[in-house]
């Protein structure tokens, strides 16, 4: 489990994280989400021990994983621009990591880039941008370590790479103890892949939950009520959000979906429909409920 | 565990990453090493070829001792690559410190910070150490093929290595140190620089500042080779430098106690200097390389407090020296030089302060940052800057109340290396404060009061001036030197008072203090010979010196400005000699006496010369014409006739430092007299006219009698 426990940092005079707190529990694929400059490479680099913070500690399965470096041996750290060394191929590089990782699958690494059709002894710096973040997703995943971090990884990956990659971590999840954690600005990217998410604003972290838990919980309604009944009806459901155009009611609502529907039904709409929510609607109802007007922030 | 494995492929992979940085050092040192040792062996031969020498086996042996300085490190290019080396790998071995990218990658990896930096700090010495070491081998085997080559220059070599390798780490962390400190490339390599000049840097204005500004400054030898002394001493590059000059100068002719008499000489402090510094900059590297922030890489300067640091430390130097560069691009006694002192400093203040917070920052709205530093900088450079300008410390002004003085002695610039005592390298203050300190020095406090009240007032512009140093030594122990620049009718007054005194005489004959076991007597000459005296038995040396210096010892002032018949040359045992010459006139009975014995009789006059030409030089109308004699501006007597007149009066020179002879001679005027003497050499003597005596043709030629 990676914890991270008031964590403060600042560079220069500039506050990139304030008291942040929170975990990464082991076996779940990690959504570390936010806005540009919310404190997403910020937050993995201390995690991955690149950073020392100003205060506060992260701990890696309970070892302070900035002065304790045999840690690290359980984090592969994936930066937005990583660095690769002028006139490597994939395969230089693998032998890079694995004089560190002492768990590297050389044959793995050969059969990832044989599936995804990079060629390991091609140049990288020929590499498009999309085929580089393949390779670093590849040459992470084959470091064998408990928990990858990825930063940004998948911006810019197309859908088919990204289920790709998707599938990959569902494999390794099952067959060895793995935990991605990935940092991204978009939503929509993150979704398909992540199963627990942690908003990131300001520096600080707004809510660290499970995505399905987020989705079971939080209901999107749209109804035509009259008066009358459009009062009854607020007042049983726990409403978070309310939009209304002419007689048309568009809630969002917290609340167990059956509960929600035998509700509606007693009201006796004209017309009613639950619309599933995708993770961004969650968010900013979510966060609007924190008190974060983010409607404006999240693409 | 990894440490063990993953240190040395570490060091595997830094290696492999900076091929490039090997193959430029094997090709550099390949050309400073095998190509030059061929290049300068053939130089060598085509030379000796020239000359048509027929000395073969000196000529064999010159050619191998300048091999052996050559595969000692003597060679400066060779210095070079090791300094330019050190550095180059300083800044490409460490430069992933200046990048964000390199960071994350390296310091997400499961090792230590510090075994990242000493990883690469192996490679460096690996990549630099091995192209070195194989063509080091190279040029040795030059040597081999050319039949030039003698089994200590095996060792000579390997230990050439190992003080290079000390040098190289020594600099290298400078470099590094400079590395961790900064943030960007551009700081690094400034950044490295600076902290290998800087020292020497200060020592070298400290040197100038009092030299330029104090009128009474006394220095021997000049402000900055006394810099570069000290520089050795500051600075790894400084001390690789040093060695190399000196490996490079002791070469010739000698053996297999090389490297031996290059330590014992001058190179063991540099290189001991150079170990203890690299060590103290290796902890401290490994120091900050551990605490170094990675959010560091992109700034200038990693830690934010140093930057006022810095800057407060460089601005003073920087714009003490912009003054100095102002003031010397204006004429010596110029009266604006003070004003362009002043303005340089302001500039340099200025300039320094904006380029360095634009190499801190590169933001323009920035430049003005750091006030307090820069306030404070600019202070004390001006603080400085008067303290010597405007002499506040009343330096040139000194004159302690006699009660607080002790001793005192006095050295005078005509007496030129006549107290030097080792070749020209022990200053003369050090012989005066050996042997030359009077404890009744009233004559010595009078002239240093005449000496202070010129400083005040400024001296007479038509008198004949000298240089003098006056040494006080004062009642608590403390030595203060001052130089004065005096009329020579003040000194021919103290001179015969300060002749009275054992001290003074002491200073002006060293031969006095020297015990007769330590002396040797080279040669006796007078104008017309030269005799050999090197030969003597060590009974007749001791004999002839020790009359000589009973003789010398009871001469009266007056007697001692007797006409000189002949000089003694005498050497220690080393063959360094003590005092310009010895003196002999006709008081000198004894001396005379065991002289004739030897078969050498002194005849001063030119009458055993058949004169072949006379040159006579005047500097009097115009000092330039002293800088710029040309054949046409000199007169020369070539025909019997002229050489007849001009020779009439002619006195030999030698031995004129004496004050009391100063106004015997017409001032000014020099005469060369060029001729064969009996044993039908070759001889040339220097020779002036006494007043009143100046030949008619001369007069004509320079339009003196106008």
């Amino acid at each position: 489990m990676i914890e991270l426990k008031g964590i403060n940092k600042k560079f220069e005079d500039i506050a990139a994280l304030t008291d942040v707190s929170g975990e990464i529990r082991e076996g779940s694929v990690f959504g570390l989400i936010g806005t540009n400059g919310a404190g997403k490479s910020t937050c993995l680099r201390l995690i991955s021990g690149v950073l020392r913070p100003d205060t506060g500690e992260v701990l890696v399965d309970g070892r302070n994983v900035y002065r304790d470096e045999q840690i690290r041996r359980e984090l592969f750290f994936i930066s937005d621009d990583p660095y690769y060394f002028p006139n490597a191929a994939p395969r230089d590089m693998m032998r890079y990591y694995a004089a560190y990782y002492e768990e590297y699958d050389r044959r793995r690494f050969s059969e990832l880039l044989e599936k995804f059709g990079l060629d390991e002894n091609r140049r990288i710096h020929t590499f498009s941008k999309g085929m580089k973040k393949q390779l670093f997703v590849i040459l992470g995943i084959c470091a064998n370590t408990k928990y990858l971090l990825c930063d940004e990884t998948f911006d810019g990956l197309d859908p088919v790479m990204r289920q790709a990659v998707k599938s990959i971590f569902a494999a390794e999840m099952i067959n060895r103890d793995f935990t991605p954690v990935i940092a991204s600005h978009n939503l929509r990217e993150l979704e398909d892949i992540c199963d627990h998410v942690g908003l990131l604003h300001r520096g600080g972290m707004l809510l660290s939950r499970e995505v399905e838990e987020l989705k079971s919980n939080l209901h999107k309604i749209q109804c035509a009520v009259s008066e009358e009944e459009k009062e009854r009806l607020l007042a049983a459901l726990e409403v978070v959000k309310m939009e209304q155009r002419g007689s048309l009611l568009t809630l969002t609502v917290r609340g167990d979906e059956q509960k929600i529907r035998e509700i509606i039904r007693q009201v006796q709409p004209v017309f009613a429909e639950l619309i599933p929510l995708t993770l961004e609607e969650i968010f900013v109802s979510e966060t609007e409920v924190a008190g974060y007007d983010i409607k404006d922030l999240l693409f | 565990m990894t440490s063990k494995i993953s240190y040395s492929k570490l060091i595997r992979q830094s290696v492999r990453q900076r091929a490039w940085y090997c193959a430029c050092m094997a090709l550099v040192l390949f050309i400073f090493l095998p190509i030059t040792a061929m290049l300068r062996f053939s130089g060598d031969v085509t030379a000796l070829s020239a000359a048509q020498v027929t000395d073969t086996v000196t000529a064999l042996e010159n050619m191998k001792a300048n091999y052996r300085a050559f595969l000692a490190g003597g060679y400066s290019l060779t210095a070079l690559a090791v300094g330019a080396g050190a550095l180059l790998a300083a800044w490409s071995g460490l430069s992933y410190l200046h990048s964000s990218r390199k960071l994350d990658m390296l310091h997400s990896l499961p090792v230590k910070k510090e075994t990242i930096f000493f990883a690469e700090t192996w490679a460096s010495l690996l990549l630099f150490a091995v192209p070195y070491a194989v063509n080091l081998l190279l040029a040795n085997i030059v040597g081999a093929v050319r039949g030039i080559y003698e089994p200590d220059m095996a060792g000579v070599s390997l230990t050439a290595f190992a003080v290079h390798l000390v040098f190289f780490l020594a600099i290298y962390f400078f470099g590094a140190v400079a590395m961790i400190l900064t943030g960007k490339l551009l700081a690094g390599i400034l950044g490295s620089l600076t902290l290998l000049g800087f020292l020497p840097g200060l020592a070298l204005l400290l040197q100038q500042l009092p030299f330029l500004f104090f009128t009474t400054y006394c220095q021997m030898p000049p402000a900055a080779s006394a810099a570069a002394d000290i520089a050795k001493y500051l600075s790894p590059a400084y001390g690789l430098g040093a060695c190399c000059a000196r490996a490079g100068r002791i070469g010739i002719g000698d053996g297999g106690e090389y490297w031996n008499r290059i330590l014992a000489v001058q190179c063991r402090e540099p290189i001991l200097l150079a170990a203890a510094a690299g060590i103290a900059m290796g902890v401290l590297s490994w120091r900050l390389v551990k605490i170094r922030p990675s959010e560091g890489a992109g700034r200038a300067l990693v830690f934010g407090r140093t930057e006022g640091a810095f800057k407060l430390a460089l601005l003073p130097v920087l714009g003490l020296f912009g003054g100095l560069f102002f003031r010397g691009l204006v004429r010596e006694n110029d009266s604006q030089q003070d004003a362009w002192f002043w303005f340089g400093i302001v500039f340099a203040l200025i300039l320094f302060s904006v380029v360095i917070e634009l190499i801190y920052h590169f933001d323009r709205k920035r430049l003005l940052d750091h006030k307090l530093c820069t306030g404070l900088a600019a202070l004390v450079t001006v603080g400085i800057g008067a303290w010597f300008q405007m002499d506040l410390g009343g330096f040139g002004t000194f004159l302690p109340d006699t009660s607080r003085v002790e001793s005192m002695a006095v050295s005078c610039s005509s007496w030129g290396g006549l107290v030097m005592t080792e070749n020209g390298e022990t200053p003369a203050q050090s012989y005066l404060e050996e042997y030359g300190m009077m404890e009744s020095f009233d004559p010595i406090y009078k002239l240093a009061q005449t000496g202070v009240e010129t400083v005040r007032t400024g001296v007479p512009e038509d008198a004949d001036t000298e240089y003098v140093t006056v040494i006080y030594r004062m009642q608590n122990g403390q030595t203060k030197h001052r130089q004065y620049c005096l009329p020579v009718t003040a000194l021919q007054e103290a001179e015969e008072q300060l002749y009275e005194q054992e001290p003074y005489r002491n200073v002006i004959f060293p031969i006095l203090t020297q015990d007769l076991e330590n002396v040797r007597i080279s040669e006796v000459y007078d104008p017309s010979v030269t005799v050999d005296l090197s030969q003597m038995s060590r009974e007749e040396c001791v004999k002839l010196t020790e009359a000589y210096q009973e003789e010398l010892a009871s001469m009266s002032y007056q007697q001692l400005q007797e006409p000189v018949l002949a000089i003694l040359r005498f050497e220690d045992l080393d063959g360094l000699w003590i005092g310009e010459g010895a003196p002999i006139n006709r008081f000198f009975v004894n001396t005379l006496e065991v002289l004739k014995e030897r078969g050498y009789e002194p005849d001063a006059s030119l009458n055993n010369i058949r004169i072949t030409g006379i040159t006579v030089e005047c500097y009097r109308e115009n000092t330039a014409e002293m800088e710029a004699v040309d054949d046409a501006a000199v007169f020369s007597a070539d025909t019997p006739e002229e050489i007849e007149a001009v020779r009439k009066d002619l006195v030999w020179d030698e031995y004129g430092w004496l004050l009391a002879f100063r106004g015997q001679f017409e001032p000014d005027i020099y005469a060369y007299v060029e001729g064969i003497n009996e044993q039908g050499e070759s001889v040339n003597v220097s020779c002036r006219y006494p007043i009143g005596k100046i030949p008619e043709l001369v007069k004509e030629f320079y339009g003196l009698s106008e």
